[in-house]
């Protein structure tokens, strides 16, 4: 008999980490009980940043955390955040496991890939005042952090980089005029008490690609059984998590809706306008990692046509 | 060796090891670092270590510690806290403990700035302590004031343990400051009552000076006035979305610093006491988080937070009885963890049983927080009163024995279960505000 | 041994100020951000510098907090015994410790190896971070040091409690 531990950053009511607790279920009744899996959510076991190093180094033995928050450590996967114009969750993490399961990136060869999840379209939301035009955005406070920031950047708005722990207080005091976040975020973080517009910016809407690793020596300690009923679940799992996003999304614009936000939409023009702003953000993203000797070409051409 | 049998020996250990003197913060992390290692492997063990030290010591979070710190100590060697107490005595001087109950007050004022205990402990130990003893109080009184009133800040929004119970019970984060604001009045009162009381028992305590003419009470409110500038700048600065809580400490310092140069009351030489007393109360308080991080840790992967849990969420009882059980688990958790910590292992196993006995999700945020409270007060890992000890022997010529704060804190710990009682027999107390303000 | 101590004094005095800078810097960067805010210009940074310099702060002020005895500790009942006693316990303590932190500082090193490894940088300035965990092992160094001063220290209290 096993006994793993898996560490994840979500707190226990939210779906994506009921999801992964339902997988621990499942992986326990599908190896006949002979691998158990100890479940610790909310950062109990190691922090968001914390939680890749720590499966590789054998703190936790599975972990589910962003790619974002080790920055540089993922070339590859890194652009899978870009704004790359996604519309759903399931969308965005079939294009991250595809991604995966095409270029196979080195920088994951520490640690074993269990799938990839990725959450629905993140959007410009505002406080005080309505975004119709990329005019409008001109220099207004927007916190937003890594791939975000720099697209607020692109798209001429100020980002503040601060996390979304202390999101609500700044939007609330106004401290930032907005935020770049999923729709999901409204009702999860409870931003949607303290905004009041959401601009349909999908034309340059990013993801936060989140994986679950498995420590590697772990991993190789299973019986071929044992693994191919993981892979197996993991495969009907990555779908799940996709569409919790959208669910999730649902009920965040539900959310959002009831406590009197408005939805902006955007003309087919408008968006092409935002659409080309943000090109700098795709181009230096495949400028800087050639440097590492990545094709960064090759992976945003690939993520493109697999929209 | 079963898990929970590893935890308790844990305890154990950790409890023998804190009796040898060596510093608490690195008991934690030693003990906390062998349990792992047992539990797990020790290469994880050692991995968990660096990572943890690095990861307390870069948090954002726990940047306003240092700068709250700071700007206490600027507050003191400027001379600014002395001018404040000074007015504060002329007032309140002819009442025994009248200080103390000042200081509390002052506790409750801070904490609508800071949102992390420790820190209000710290700043206010930095500022009271001194001030109290130039006025004869008892050690044990002044400390364990300071200690209790830093736990205030908890309650009073903004409050880190509020915001984490929000977000774990998809509670409305509003709401649940809103729903603060009560609490945190009736626990100040609380404490003031049990300085007076205190000072009934033992008249040494928070002995009465003279009393001052109107006239003179006027004239030191004019001492009071850098404060309140400083006070205004910051909570004004916050209420209208100029910064953050975690950005007022900053704002709060440089303000200090400005105040008391344009005044020519900070001498170079004062500044540079004030950086460095700063690094050496700061690093005590940053070591002591990390251990308690470290063996919680542990305590974690050993699950009996989880099993405990578990536990109560199958007692057939009546539900008063069960809310008892679980303050009185939260009591315990919170003596030998960090409460933070226990708080976020345990609300999600029993927010959904509560909720099944049909109390208010507000409601029970809130009586949380204040079972939390009682925790950074309470040995054996109590970090207020290690934080409030640190400090002493900083700022005071003399070393208060740790038994002398923790007799200090009796009358609190009493005050805050009276607390307890009258929110569980009034929950309107709690949620009147929110009710008015949000339907 | 003399010269070992000079030098240990010397960098622990020069950590010091160092973190007294970093502290200071902490404030000003906050301040100037919310300045910067105000008039539309925030520095996109600063929470990722304002931890940098949270880092140093702690880190630098690791030697002299123990010199000073600045680290709380329970004496209710070392207060009862005897001296000899009280420094052989001393002793024992500050071996446990010392073995402690020179462990935590190998592990520091080999961390701030592997992020060095991995290219991990922060979230907005893609800063390297192995950087500030070198700073941090450095320090941690240092520190061992000083507790090594310290248990030569109450190795040579034993000694005169006996012969004098
Ligand atoms: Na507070
Ligand atoms: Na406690």
């Amino acid at each position: 008999k096993t006994t793993l531990r898996y560490a994840n950053f979500f707190p226990p009511t939210h779906i994506q980490s009921q999801l992964a607790e339902s997988w621990c279920k499942e992986v326990e009744k599908r190896t006949n009980g002979d691998v158990v899996i100890q479940y610790f959510p909310a950062s109990t076991l190691t922090k968001a940043p914390q939680t890749y190093d720590g499966v590789v180094q054998g703190i936790t033995d599975i972990g589910m955390t962003a790619l974002g928050y080790s920055r540089g450590r993922f070339p590859v996967a890194e652009a899978i955040d870009l704004p790359m114009g996604y519309t759903s969750g399931v969308q965005a993490t079939a294009v991250a496991n595809a991604m995966y399961e095409k270029f196979k990136p080195e920088e994951f060869n520490e640690s074993h890939i269990l799938f990839f999840h990725a959450h629905g379209p993140g959007l410009i939301h505002t406080r005080d005042k309505g975004i119709n035009t990329l005019e409008d955005l001109k220099g207004l406070k927007i916190r937003s952090t890594g791939t975000s920031g720099l697209v607020m950047d692109a798209l001429g708005a100020s980002p503040v980089g601060k996390s979304m722990r202390e999101c609500y207080q700044m939007l609330q005091k106004g401290v930032v005029d907005g935020s770049c976040h999923p729709i999901e975020s409204n009702k999860g973080w409870k931003l949607g008490e303290v905004v009041h517009y959401m601009i349909q910016n999908f034309s340059t809407a990013y993801t936060t690609t989140f994986g679950v690793f498995m420590n590697k020596n772990q991993w190789d300690k299973l019986t071929p059984e044992q693994q191919s009923a993981i892979t197996q679940i993991s495969l009907e799992w990555a779908v799940k998590h996709g569409e919790a996003w959208d669910e999730s999304d649902k009920a965040g614009m539900a959310f959002f809706k009831e406590k009197g936000g408005v939805v902006i939409p955007q003309s087919e023009e408008e968006s092409e306008k935002w659409r080309g702003a943000a090109r700098p953000v795709l181009d230096n993203y495949i400028k800087k990692v050639s440097e590492k000797g990545v094709d960064g070409k090759a992976v945003v051409d690939f993520i493109k046509s697999n929209m | 060796m079963s898990p929970v049998l590893a935890g308790i020996i844990g305890i154990a250990v950790m409890i023998i090891m804190f009796m040898t003197q060596m510093p608490v913060a690195f008991v934690m992390a030693l003990v906390g670092f062998i349990g792992f290692s047992t539990m797990t492997s020790p290469d994880a063990g050692l991995v968990l270590l660096s990572r943890n030290i690095y990861e307390t010591f870069a948090s954002y979070d726990l940047t306003t510690i240092p700068l709250f710190i700071l700007m206490g100590q600027l507050g003191f060697n400027s001379g600014i806290s002395k001018r404040l107490y000074s007015a504060g005595y002329k007032f309140l001087g002819s009442v025994r403990g009248g200080l103390a109950m000042a200081t509390v007050t002052a506790c409750t004022a801070f904490g609508a700035v800071c949102g992390s205990s420790p820190a209000t402990a710290a700043t206010m130990a930095t500022v009271g302590l001194p001030e109290m003893k130039r006025f004869n109080y008892d050690d044990a009184l002044a400390t364990g004031s300071v200690a209790s009133g830093g736990g205030i800040g908890m309650i009073m929004p903004p409050s880190v343990v509020l915001i984490i119970y929000g977000i774990l019970t998809e509670q409305s984060i509003g709401q649940l400051f809103v729903a603060g604001i009560f609490p945190a009045l009736l626990v100040t009162m609380l404490f003031i009552s049990a300085v007076y009381i205190t000072c009934l028992l033992d008249k040494n305590a928070g002995p009465a000076g003279e009393k001052f003419s109107w006239a003179e009470r006027f004239k030191a409110l004019f001492g009071l006035g850098e404060t309140l500038i400083i006070f205004a700048l910051v909570v004004g600065g916050i209420f209208y979305g100029l910064f953050t809580p975690t950005e007022a400490a900053s704002v709060g310092a440089f303000g200090v610093l400005v105040i008391s140069v344009i005044q020519r009351r900070l001498t170079w030489k004062g500044f540079v006491k004030s950086l460095m007393e700063t690094l050496t109360t700061s690093c005590m308080v940053l070591m002591l988080i990390t251990g308690a991080v470290i063996f919680g840790k542990f305590l974690a992967v050993t699950r009996i937070p989880f099993e405990i849990a578990s536990w109560v969420s199958g007692l057939n009882m009546a539900p008063a009885m069960v809310i008892a059980v679980i303050i009185f688990i939260y009591f315990l958790g919170g003596c030998f963890m960090d409460a933070l910590a226990f708080v976020t292992l345990t609300v999600p196993i029993f927010f959904p049983v509560v909720m099944e006995l049909g109390y208010d999700p507000i409601w029970f945020g809130i009586i949380i927080v204040m079972v939390t409270e009682m925790g950074v007060i309470t040995p054996p890992v109590g970090i207020n009163v290690y934080v409030v000890y640190g400090v002493a022997k900083n700022v005071l010529s003399h070393n208060v024995p740790l038994e002398k704060i923790f007799k200090g804190i009796t009358p609190f710990l009493i005050a805050l279960i009276i607390g307890i009682i009258i929110l569980i027999a009034f929950p309107c107390i709690i949620l009147f505000l929110p009710h008015l303000m949000y339907s | 041994m003399k010269l070992l101590d000079r030098i240990l004094n010397l960098v622990s005095d020069l950590l010091r100020s160092a973190g007294a800078l970093a502290l200071t810097l902490m404030m000003l960067i906050t301040v100037a951000d919310v300045a910067g805010r105000f008039f539309k210009h925030p520095i996109f940074g600063s929470v990722e510098l304002v931890g940098f310099f949270a880092v140093a702060v702690a880190a630098a002020a690791l030697p002299h907090t123990y010199k000073v005895g600045g680290h709380v500790g329970v004496e209710i009942i070392t207060r009862l015994l005897p001296r000899k006693i009280r420094l052989l316990l001393d002793l024992f303590t500050r071996t446990l410790t010392l073995i402690l932190f020179s462990v935590v500082a190998w592990q520091m090193f080999v961390y701030a190896k592997d992020m060095q490894q991995a290219g991990e940088v922060s979230m907005n300035l893609e800063f390297p971070l192995h950087y500030i965990v070198l700073v941090l092992a450095v320090s941690l160094a240092f520190f061992s040091g000083t507790i090594l001063q310290q248990i030569v220290d109450t190795v040579n209290q034993l000694r005169k409690g006996t012969t004098g």
